[in-house]
């Protein structure tokens, strides 16, 4: 038995300023050390003053994973020492005397599955660090930005309920649609979603493994995992509790350096933020004013739109495919239909490039006019699907179509000549087809290959059969 | 409680702090009487009182509106070493 925890760091990078100060939490492409005041850059005597939109969206987020709601907002300092964390603690929440994390207890289902949510910490992000040299293990000192130091963050935390790497991703693939309906992360932004995932199989001590960035890259490092700790076993070495990092690039986990235990953070209750008494009436404003729900945007999907329940969990997991269906489904009304060209062809396709549909130049407009040609007949299944990837690159499929001959010929004197053609030079094919309808099918893959797929095969099968009776 | 060498040089690691013997002698005797202080403390009858964490009882939120914090200069003033507009820190790898 595997058993497989996360605990998920998330950024509130929708918030307009850091969590205990007015910076901008828009720190991308800014110079070094521009976006800071002396909160952020932990100057002694500054005060922390907590955001009162973070308060709300964890509100939002505790309520959309089913969790008790804390009535107290109070904050821990957790003390390490690092370059990162100039005043030497993080400002965090901390489940003990005099403090408490904002919500207990709540879970998310997986595929009929119950995963346990322990609890969700708000908490500021450090500072970034640089290596001069490009490796943590060979710079000889650090270089510090501070303007990131401060956001928000939310660490959302399970129990170990996951029981395989499949899991685990579907995990954070939902966590990650209700992060995004709910508008508190966006998602598009580096570094926006990190997990730290703790994984034990049966015999062995729970490893963490830090720096997991993706959904994706959550089922392969707990894979990896999984494999290296059972191989190790199978060679009678012990797995001890330890603490791994990902490398996303060799896609391995490597050992890390033994880091404080959990009582060396010396937390306590920081005195520079005292607790505020969290009204019951704000509680339930925030949570009437919440929008859908990714469950309940799935069962909707079902009841508007007919669709099944695999083709609505697809969509709305995605948020930004469940926008772009029901955007087309305004135009086009067969929506079982779109939703499968939606979920087979356009994913597949947008995964091979590795874009996302929102950074892709596809509209509504042209999968409407690609489905509409299938429908009315003037292009082949073969055609519309090669299609696909022609309009997420932004070109006119009509023109296309035209300028490059992939129309169907439905002209019957023009099959005729092809198949004419077929048949002259293929007389003796020609003798055993009278004889063995089998042959016939060969006859008509001969006609298809000429006109290069663009003719209705059950069309030409039929044409070629009253031309063998002519014949005979 | 026994403040021994042991817990002092602990300590030391956590915080990365090298102190000499004399210092390391010095602060065991400071924390010795900081210590005592709380025993006299920890005697007083409190059964009936709920702890208290904070004299303030309640604070306030913020609005989540920008405001502009420090220039680059005055935010870069009181590091002692500056690179490129970074401000230079000791090594964390091993
Ligand atoms: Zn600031």
């Amino acid at each position: 038995m595997v058993k497989i925890g996360l605990e998920v760091h998330v950024h509130l990078n929708t918030l307009n300023t850091k969590l205990f100060c007015s910076c901008s939490s828009n720190y991308e492409d800014k110079e070094p050390n521009t976006n800071v005041c002396p909160v952020c850059l932990g100057l002694p005597g500054a005060l922390p003053v907590v955001n009162e939109r973070a308060l709300t969206m964890a509100v939002m987020v505790a309520t959309a994973l089913h969790m008790e709601i804390s009535h107290i907002l109070s904050f821990s300092r957790k003390h390490y020492f690092y370059p990162d964390m100039s005043k030497n603690y993080q400002i965090t929440q901390y489940d003990g005397p005099g403090s408490t994390a904002i919500a207990y207890n709540g879970w998310i289902e997986i595929n009929g599955k119950k995963i346990r949510i322990r609890r969700i910490n708000i908490e500021e992000d450090p500072a970034k660090s640089i290596y001069p040299t490009g490796s943590i293990l060979t710079s000889k000192y650090t270089l510090l930005d501070y303007n990131r130091s401060g956001i928000g963050l939310l660490e959302i935390v399970t129990e170990p309920d996951l029981e395989n790497p499949k899991e685990a991703r579907q995990f954070m693939e939902v966590l990650r649609s209700i992060l995004e309906h709910l508008d508190v992360t966006n998602f598009e932004l580096e570094g926006a979603m990190r997990a730290d995932c703790n994984v034990s199989v049966e015999g062995g001590e729970r490893v963490e493994v830090k720096n997991v960035g993706s959904p994706k890259d959550a089922e392969a490092a707990i894979a990896y995992e999984i494999a290296r700790q059972n191989a190790a076993l199978r060679s009678g070495v012990k797995i001890r509790r330890e603490t791994r990092h990902w490398d996303s690039i060799r896609k391995v986990t490597v050992p890390l350096r033994s880091k404080e235990t959990e009582e060396d953070y010396r937390y306590f209750p920081d005195p520079d933020l005292p607790p505020y008494y969290i009204p019951h009436e704000t509680i339930d404003k925030i949570i009437k004013s919440m929008p859908e729900l990714p469950e309940s945007r799935i069962d909707r999907l079902i009841k508007q739109y007919g669709l099944d329940e695999y083709q609505a969990q697809v969509l709305v997991y995605q948020k930004q495919l469940a926008d772009f269906f029901e955007e087309a489904a305004k135009e086009y009304k067969q929506y079982k239909r779109l939703a499968n060209v939606i979920i087979n062809e356009v994913q597949r396709r947008l995964n091979e490039r590795e874009i996302e549909l929102k950074n892709s130049k596809l509209s509504t407009e042209h999968l409407i006019k690609v489905l509409a040609m299938e429908d009315n007949g003037s292009i082949s299944v073969k055609t519309m699907k090669d299609l696909i990837p022609k309009i997420i690159d932004g070109i006119d499929p009509e023109q296309y179509v035209i300028q490059n001959n992939l129309l169907i010929i439905t002209d019957v004197t023009a099959l005729e000549n092809v198949i004419n053609s077929v048949i002259s030079k293929n007389i003796e094919v020609v003798r055993k087809a009278k004889q063995d309808p089998k042959v016939v099918d060969f006859l008509v893959g001969m006609v298809m290959k000429e006109v290069k797929k663009r003719a209705n095969p059950k069309q030409v099968y039929e044409l070629i059969q009253s031309k063998l009776r002519e014949i005979s | 409680m026994d403040i021994e060498i042991e817990l002092i040089r602990k300590l030391e690691t956590l915080a990365l702090l090298k102190l000499s013997e004399e210092e390391e002698n010095n602060i065991i005797n400071d924390i010795k009487k900081i210590l005592d202080f709380f025993n006299t403390i920890q005697k007083a009858q409190l059964s009936d009182v709920e702890p208290l964490f904070h004299p303030i009882k309640s604070t306030h939120l913020r609005p989540d509106e920008v405001k502009n914090g420090l220039t680059k200069e005055e935010a870069l003033a009181n590091a002692s070493s500056v690179e490129g507009g970074y401000i230079r820190g000791p090594r964390t790898g091993e």
